[in-house]
């Protein structure tokens, strides 16, 4: 591989590094305290209670499984566009819920209702994320 | 020369079903081992109170006045102008402020939550947070929150 190549190699797992540390601290930091995040789910109003308490226990491991999927090359490509859905879902979700009006702190990274950045950072965040993920290549 | 077979399991979809199927094992080892796992039948009864246990603004002046009044805005409304003798408690500030609550809670008065008004949710979170770190308690929403009340207070 020419030094360029290899630069860009570099840049691109390096950007790949980023969505997969976040996703890993994400899902870990949810599963000190699922009743917190199942708390934070229900805040949002969009799903019923059994729904939330479900989401609460299956999405932190999602995301878990998702971050190491992103590197073998087998998962690679079934990790990335999972991980965008999610992403896209999760920003989806911020967006119509401060549409209603709903005061919502993101429970992004576990905690209780309250903790975390407003909607909008969030949204925000998670649309870097995107970009960081489209751009990143585990090779 | 044949052109090699694709093995179904290269597919993409199918790790992506894979990926999607590999946390069920966990999360159901966290469901049900979780020191602090989900109370879905908790939840459920939470959620049907906080929607039901909501009082108007008249009934709440006539009725619940020696209940403990909770204002669920920002710091900076509260400040501007409250309900007289209410608390501020709001999720920015809870863990200074609960403590300061509890002083004032006498243990069976029930708490009467208010909020920026109609399309305000903040109430709603405090009287489920309430209930979920104090146990069951009686914790009430007023409908119309704060415009409510003042809009009350300006008719003789």
């Amino acid at each position: 591989m020419t030094r360029d190549g290899k630069a860009k190699s570099w840049l691109r797992r390096a950007a790949l590094a980023v969505p997969t540390v976040l996703f890993a601290y994400a899902g870990a930091g949810k599963l000190t305290d699922p009743a917190a995040f199942a708390e934070s789910i229900s805040n949002y109003q969009l799903v019923p209670p059994l729904a939330a308490a479900l989401l609460a226990v299956y999405l932190p491991w999602l995301e878990l499984v998702l971050a190491f999927g992103l590197w073998p090359g087998r998962t690679h490509r079934a990790a990335k566009a999972l991980s965008l859905l999610l992403l896209v879902g999760f920003t989806l979700a911020l967006v119509v819920t401060a549409a209603r009006g709903i005061d919502v702190r993101c429970g992004c990274f576990g905690g209780g209702a309250g903790q975390g950045p407003t909607a909008a950072w969030a949204a925000l965040r998670n649309i870097v994320l995107i970009v960081f993920l489209r751009f990143g290549r585990n090779v | 020369m044949k052109a090699p077979r694709i093995r179904f399991y290269d597919s993409a979809c199918v790790v992506a079903l894979c990926l999607l199927a590999a946390p069920l094992i966990p999360a159901g080892f966290t469901a049900w081992l979780h020191p602090s796992r989900p109370n879905w039948a908790e939840l459920n009864a939470r959620e049907k109170s906080v929607s039901q246990d909501r009082i108007d603004a008249g009934e709440a002046r006539s009725h619940y006045r020696d209940a403990l009044w909770l204002d669920a805005r920002s710091r900076a409304d509260y400040e501007a102008a409250h309900v007289p003798g209410a608390l501020l408690l709001n999720e920015d500030e809870w863990e200074a402020l609960l403590p300061l609550v509890m002083e004032r809670w006498d243990g069976v008065q029930p708490m009467l939550v208010y909020c920026g008004g109609e399309s305000c949710h903040a109430s709603e979170a405090v009287a489920r947070r309430l209930k979920r770190e104090l146990g069951e308690i009686k914790v009430l929403v007023l409908n119309g929150g704060w415009p409510a009340w003042r809009a009350l207070e300006a008719t003789p």
